[in-house]
């Protein structure tokens, strides 16, 4: 009991990002009615869980103290490449989950092979990433987008049970099982330790190289399963489809209480932060607030979260002094 | 009224008070020495007198005026000039730029700001005798002596009233020194304050007409130097001893060597070390700060690797890329900085205690509760850590505790060679005891212990051997009746042992 | 032996400032084969405009490297105040030049916030001028949604004045080349190495690191607004996400100019040159036939094998120090 009630105190603001998530569809449902429907939280569930997916992945690299900027081509990437294969090359659907996992692992291989070993900027990498990904997707289907999303996906991205979305359910099973890696897990401990401090984590023997660059992998992995979900959802493939989220994929992981430091937070966390942004991204089109007034309020809200994360470190390192 | 007026300094960081209510006078014209071990307060000092850190209270005057400065240029304006030990030069910039860092010079956004200086640099060069150095070098590519040699120039040449040595001799070559002693009865000429750092009794002796010594951030006492001999300045360096708390010494030492090093070599950080270390011997590293020490156990430790030479395990060559490598072969090393080396100090005290057998204790990478409840109660007790919970952040530990859980997670590993950097800094005294006598107990045990310290005294008294190492290389190795804090002493500042 | 040593790593580091021009010889003399003849004056005069506008956000995003930051915001400031000069830029000449002083002022105070955040809260540089990019460049899409606007035809001629057969770009390119020289030998210019090169010792050496680093950060958005000016210019419109672009191609243009922190060599010459190969990479793929799909896909390579080199560099640099390589 003494312990689930420390969990409940050092988790308050996660707690807090989704009670102010359920009270905004709760507020915004009385001035428009359709927006607290079964059939529209619905649609709020399973984009949430196409967020969600990209966030809990760049979770992993943001806890390394690095950041994964290659999210929108890598869910980009597994989208075309499944649907290309499927459609132009007449791959079966197994061999062409196959290959995209293939691409994305070595994709991601690649980004913390350099960031970990040869010291590239790890922002530099991912945007380099991100536009060979790019290059490569244009090029190997000659800039079409890849065509319709075979039979099989778009029904599992559709399925529901009762209102719940399939999606959201298998992205309920994704949170507790990166929460398991990460709680329970040699790597989970071993993570961490990086995070928060690289040198200490070196001397107790841990490979901080091969930690980080693990972290990248999964981060690919997750943007993937995030890109294959929307080409479901969706009904096709497009080029571009991921543009939007580089940026809101950073602000969900930074509201929800992620330090870009390193070190600080969790899965279940980072979560919330893709739940409220989902549902305030919902809300401004329901206000049918322009594209600009969306990015300017991202940016000042990212900017408020993180110098709020900031000053709750000075605040805190303060009164450690007084203690003792 | 003394010219430079030290009234009641004090500063803490975190829990440790570096200074504590120190009051310091200096007079124009007089050379003073500032004498004490590492750690006494020194160099807080005289970074709180230039304005390189703030203090908590007390006040600093120059000529009867109050020193006001927040940022190290006002302090240099005020006329406070200081020679850091740890050099404060860009070492990618030019020797000349290096010199007028900061400083207005003629025409600003000239070009031939570039010609300008260096003209400069030569003729204040040639002002002050310094012979070999081209202005348009860059400082990397200097060697150590000279760019000590330009780290006093350049504070020199801004012609301050108060002139800082804090070891500025520690890296000269000798006729440097020489240069370096004409130069310092120049400024007393002119009637400059000038205070001196250093551990060097000899140059102490040469330079300085008054000394005062400091310990654990006090202000012991101030001397004439013609009226004091060098035991009794030791004597107040090191304070009245504390006996009783060491555990008694008992021969464990084996035949069978487990750790030796061939001619380790690093450029300006070790110098040809070979050394012998056998199971169940407990040796000390000693000598001042910096001088190879730390290097020599990183190099260890496989954190470091070594330019040439070879280090043997149990008469085996043994390759250490990492600490991981070097923790599966048995050597494990408390590493210098607890705060940033030893512990991650924002996690738990079971997460850093289990941090390098977590594989050890996971099936298909989860971790079996059982095995860690074991292994994390069997380090509790064996360690008397006092804990409240050991989910709890480690750094809610006081400092003496976070240290037992550096060393307990290092058993986790069971190693053979334990290396250990001046773990007891910052320790409480029933620490203290409780880790000499595990170390004993260890050594009994038939393990091997390398322990560097700064506390001469501690050497003494634990080690059964203590080699001191000066400039990189080892230059005594001190056994049973020669084995006393005044040879290590004398070893450390270049003295010959008797 | 010490001193063959010296000169070895000498000449070691000269190499590395010589990569960005031999690079861009290389691609001149490819050029020149595949389209033989077509790299005249005039083909120098019509590129430049496409040059300077990356030149001058590479030169800025240059001196932020120098002290270890990085400034992503240069891509909302581009894009602000390119939309902004297409929308509300006046006829009149007072008012053009009124106006266009303002946009300046606008990319220095944009700068000043950014330096603000970074040195008084702490914030990692990239993080912190990620969120001002969104900041500014969501500013510019409520000034203009999709591309359009209406810029003064007056403003246009000035900014694409020929001053005999020499565009006003390429003159500012050579400008900008001979500033850098005064640059680099002002207080500000060795300041900013200092800060990169020993934040500690800078501070003990008396230089003020706050003051040093917002106003680097001030002339890196300085000369965002500047580049936006010349891209409001050239393409005679608005364009919300005309700045996006740039921010991989002005860290681009960095690196391969050759700044290092770990040396502390850095010039305006070498970033316009990186600016250069950037933009001459489109066209040298368009010579030599290589698909425009590769396109990102090579500068993505491109860029990560330039920072791959000067990472070597800096691990070639810091072989002599004892380092813990974590």
């Amino acid at each position: 009991m003494e312990k689930w009630k420390a969990v409940l105190k050092n988790n308050s603001d996660i707690l807090g990002n989704y009670l102010i998530s359920v009270l905004l569809v709760a507020v915004i449902s009385i001035f428009y009615r359709g927006f607290g429907s079964l059939s529209h939280i619905s649609v709020l569930l399973s984009d949430f869980a196409i967020l969600g997916f990209l966030v809990i992945g760049q979770t992993f690299p943001v806890l390394t103290g690095g950041i994964d900027m290659s999210v929108p081509y890598m869910m980009n990437c597994a989208a075309v490449v499944l649907n290309y294969g499927v459609n132009t090359k007449n791959w079966s659907l197994p061999a062409a989950f196959l290959v995209v996992a293939a691409i994305t692992l070595l994709a991601g291989t690649v980004s913390g092979f350099c960031i970990a070993w040869l010291k590239v900027h790890p922002m530099i990498m991912t945007y380099g990433m991100n536009s060979i990904l790019m290059g490569a997707l244009l090029s190997w289907t000659k800039g079409t987008a890849g065509g319709f999303t075979p039979e099989g996906l778009t029904i599992f991205a559709k399925a529901k049970i009762g209102f719940l979305p399939v999606v959201t359910l298998f992205f309920a099973a994704g949170i507790l099982t990166l929460m398991l890696v990460l709680k329970r897990s040699a790597y989970g401990k071993r993570l961490y330790a990086v995070g928060n401090c690289k040198r200490a984590a070196y001397f107790s023997g841990i490979n901080v190289k091969a930690v980080t660059m693990a972290a990248y992998m999964i981060s690919a992995v997750c943007a993937a399963v995030g890109g294959l979900i929307m080409s479901g959802r969706v009904g096709q493939s497009y080029l571009g489809m991921g543009d939007s989220y580089m940026f809101i994929t950073l602000a969900a992981v930074a509201i929800g209480g992620i330090s870009m430091n390193g070190g600080k937070g969790h899965v279940a966390g980072s979560a919330s932060g893709a739940l409220l942004i989902t549902i305030v991204l919902s809300m401004l089109t329901v206000l049918k607030a322009s594209l600009g007034v969306q990015q300017l309020l991202y940016g000042v809200v990212l900017l408020g979260a993180l110098i709020l994360e900031a000053n709750k470190i000075r605040f805190g390192g303060r009164r450690k002094k007084y203690d003792h | 009224m003394a010219d430079l007026e030290v009234k009641g300094l004090s500063k803490a960081f975190g829990g440790v008070q570096a200074l504590q209510n120190v009051d310091f006078q200096a007079a124009k014209g007089e050379v003073h020495a500032l004498l004490g071990e590492n750690g006494a307060g020194k160099s807080t000092l005289i970074k709180c007198l230039g304005a390189c850190q703030s203090y908590d209270s007390g006040e600093i005057c120059l000529n009867g005026k109050r020193l006001t400065a927040v940022h190290p240029r006002q302090a240099m304006e005020a006329g406070i000039g200081i020679i850091f030990q740890e050099l404060s030069l860009i070492p990618n910039l030019s020797v000349a730029d290096n010199l007028f860092l900061g400083m207005k010079l003629g025409n600003k956004t000239s070009v031939t700001r570039k010609r300008i200086a260096c003209r400069r640099a030569e003729k204040i060069f040639e002002e002050f005798k310094v012979e070999g150095i081209d202005p348009e070098q860059k400082v990397e590519s200097l060697s150590l002596s000279e760019k000590q040699t330009l780290e006093i120039v350049k504070v020199l040449s801004r012609d301050p009233e108060v002139v800082v040595f804090d070891e500025a001799t520690s890296a000269l070559t000798a006729n440097r020194v020489e240069w370096l002693f004409g130069l310092v009865e120049q400024l007393c000429r002119q009637k400059k304050i000038i205070i001196f750092i250093s551990h060097r009794m000899g140059e102490i002796r040469r330079f300085c007409s008054v000394v005062t010594v400091f310990r654990n951030g006090q202000n012991v006492g101030t001397r004439l130097l013609t009226e004091v001999e060098n035991d009794e300045l030791v004597q107040m360096m090191l304070g009245r001893k504390i006996a009783g708390y060491y555990p008694e010494k008992t021969d464990t030492c084996r035949e069978d060597a487990a750790l030796e090093t061939k001619d380790l070599f690093f450029e300006h950080y070790l110098d040809n070390v070979s050394i012998r270390l056998k199971y169940g011997e407990v040796v000390g590293i000693g000598g001042l700060a910096g001088q190879g020490q730390n290097a020599l156990l990183l190099a260890l430790s496989g954190a470091v690797k070594a330019q040439r030479g070879e280090i043997l395990l149990d008469g085996k060559q043994a390759v250490l890329k990492n600490p991981k490598q070097a923790m599966a072969k048995g050597i494990s090393l408390v590493p210098e900085e607890r705060a940033t080396e030893g512990l991650v100090l924002e996690l738990s005290i079971a997460d850093n205690l289990l941090l390098p057998v977590v594989s050890d204790i996971a099936r298909f990478g989860l971790i079996n509760r059982k095995k860690e409840k074991e292994l994390l109660d069997h380090a509790v007790e064996s360690l008397q850590i006092k804990v409240g919970n050991i989910d709890n952040p480690v750094n809610s530990l006081s400092g003496g505790n976070q240290q037992k859980v550096v060393l307990a997670k290092l058993m986790m590993t069971h190693p053979k060679v334990l290396l250990l950097y001046d773990f007891t800094r910052g320790v409480d005294v029933g620490t203290k005891n409780t880790m000499f006598t595990l170390l004993r107990k260890l050594a009994a045990d038939g393990n091997c212990i390398l322990f560097y310290s700064t506390d001469m005294e501690e050497l003494v008294n634990v080690c059964d051997r203590v080699l001191v190492m000066d400039q990189g290389a080892v230059k005594a190795d001190l056994s049973g009746e020669r084995l006393t804090e005044e040879n290590i002493l004398k070893a450390s500042i270049g003295d010959g042992v008797a | 032996m010490g001193n063959q040593k010296n000169r070895l790593q000498r000449s070691f580091s000269n190499l590395n400032i010589w990569i960005p021009y031999m690079i861009l010889a290389i691609i001149l003399i490819i050029m020149g084969i595949y389209q033989p003849g077509v790299i005249n004056f005039n083909w120098l005069n019509r590129q430049a405009d496409a040059w300077v506008t990356l030149a001058l956000a590479g030169i800025g995003q240059t001196l932020v490297f120098m002290i270890g930051g990085t400034d992503l915001s240069v891509g909302g400031v581009i894009s602000f105040t390119n939309c902004l000069a297409a929308v509300y830029m006046p006829q009149s000449v007072p008012g053009i030049l009124a106006f266009s002083l303002g946009i300046l002022l606008i990319g220095v105070l944009a700068g000043a916030f950014n330096g603000f955040i970074i040195v008084k809260f702490r914030l990692q540089p990239f993080i912190a001028t990620l969120t001002t990019w969104a900041i500014w460049s969501g500013a510019a899409l409520c000034i203009l949604s999709v591309d359009g606007g209406k810029v003064p035809s007056l403003f246009t001629k000035a900014l694409l004045h020929k001053f005999g057969s020499v565009k006003v770009s390429l003159l500012l390119l050579a400008a900008l080349i001979v500033i850098g020289i005064f640059f680099k030998a002002s207080r500000l210019g060795i300041a900013l190495v200092s800060v990169g090169s020993n934040e500690k010792g800078a501070y003990f050496g008396g230089i003020s690191v706050t003051r040093t680093k917002i106003l680097v950060y001030m002339i890196s958005g300085l000369l965002a607004a500047a580049s936006g000016l010349f891209r409001t210019a050239q393409v005679a419109s608005g364009s919300p996400t005309a700045g996006d672009s740039f921010i991989l191609l002005s860290c681009a243009s960095a690196v391969i100019g050759g700044c290092s922190v770990a040396t502390g060599y850095y010039s305006f010459a070498g970033a316009i040159v990186g600016a250069v190969i950037m933009r001459l990479l489109t066209g040298l793929m368009v010579a030599t036939g290589v698909s425009s799909y590769m396109t990102s896909l090579l500068q993505g390579v491109i860029l990560i094998l330039a920072v791959c080199l000067s990472s070597f560099t800096a691990l070639f640099h810091n072989r002599k120090k004892m380092e813990v390589d974590v």
